[in-house]
């Protein structure tokens, strides 16, 4: 089927100077990523990890799935850490994002920056993962205890947005 | 001059091929990935109309995005033949 051969694969691309985007299938794996950011000049480093929890607005949640149009995605991200890095002086920005099936506990996406002070180092990882949720292309099925699914963000827009009808 | 304005029009009315890619909510609605559309549609919008006719796509247009050619782009945007067109439902990556 052409939706699993759309779906079993991994992305990974990496620009020379500064950062590096992964989307993978596979576990995501901190240490490795780390590396990715490292840098002698560095004094701050900082890194957000997002995990699938147990539970969203009041449902029990027993697992996620993960789908991402993926040219797109890359092309915002790489757009989105290409923001953070002309905004905040960091060193390297990597970000990893999970797709497919993901259980309890696992991290669905990563973001790592280095840079000389911290300061930097927080705010770019804020800016990266705030703008990887609202921005990029992927999108999140929440699986429930109950045996229902949603997908999140579009189980009411079947009707016109409330501001649209004024 | 104006005979090459007119070109383009009758151009942009003929019969086109596109391809329309599907994910999440509408790939599972649609019960497909992808498929390919004959249209004379001459925007994404009108492109939008005539599938949502066939379909009834469960998200309303004002919460969609709309990609063609792995690009964002408006409503208005003029397809080609084998224009790749991608309908955005709202997104939650992270």
């Amino acid at each position: 089927m052409r939706f699993l051969t759309k779906t079993v694969w991994c992305l990974f691309a990496r620009w020379p100077e500064d950062n590096m985007f992964l989307m993978t299938c596979n576990p995501i794996v901190p240490e490795t990523l780390k590396k990715e950011v490292a840098n002698e000049a560095a004094g701050g480093f900082c890194s957000f990890e997002g995990w699938v929890r147990n539970h969203n607005h009041g449902r029990r949640v027993t697992g996620l799935f993960y789908e991402a149009y993926a040219p797109l995605a890359q092309h915002e991200v790489t757009a989105i850490m290409a923001e953070a890095s002309q905004q905040w002086a960091v060193l390297h920005i990597a970000c990893a994002h999970r797709i497919g099936t993901l259980s309890l506990t696992d991290i669905a996406v990563w973001v790592g920056v280095s840079s000389v002070h911290r300061k930097e180092a927080f705010l770019a990882c804020q800016y990266v993962i705030d703008n990887v949720k609202h921005r990029v292309p992927i999108w999140k099925k929440e699986y429930y205890e109950d045996g229902t699914t949603e997908w999140v963000h579009c189980a009411r827009c079947a009707e016109p947005p409330p501001s649209s009808l004024t | 001059m104006w005979c090459e304005i007119q070109d383009v029009t009758i151009i942009s009315m003929m019969q086109k091929e596109i391809i329309i890619d599907y994910y999440a909510l509408l790939r599972e609605h649609r019960g497909c990935d992808s498929e390919l559309w004959q249209t004379e549609a001459v925007t994404v919008e009108a492109l939008y109309e005539e599938l949502h006719a066939c379909y009834s796509f469960p998200i309303h247009r004002d919460y969609l995005k709309v990609a063609v050619n792995d690009a964002l782009t408006g409503w208005g945007h003029a397809l080609s033949d084998k224009d790749r067109v991608v309908f955005i439902c709202p997104v939650a990556g992270g």
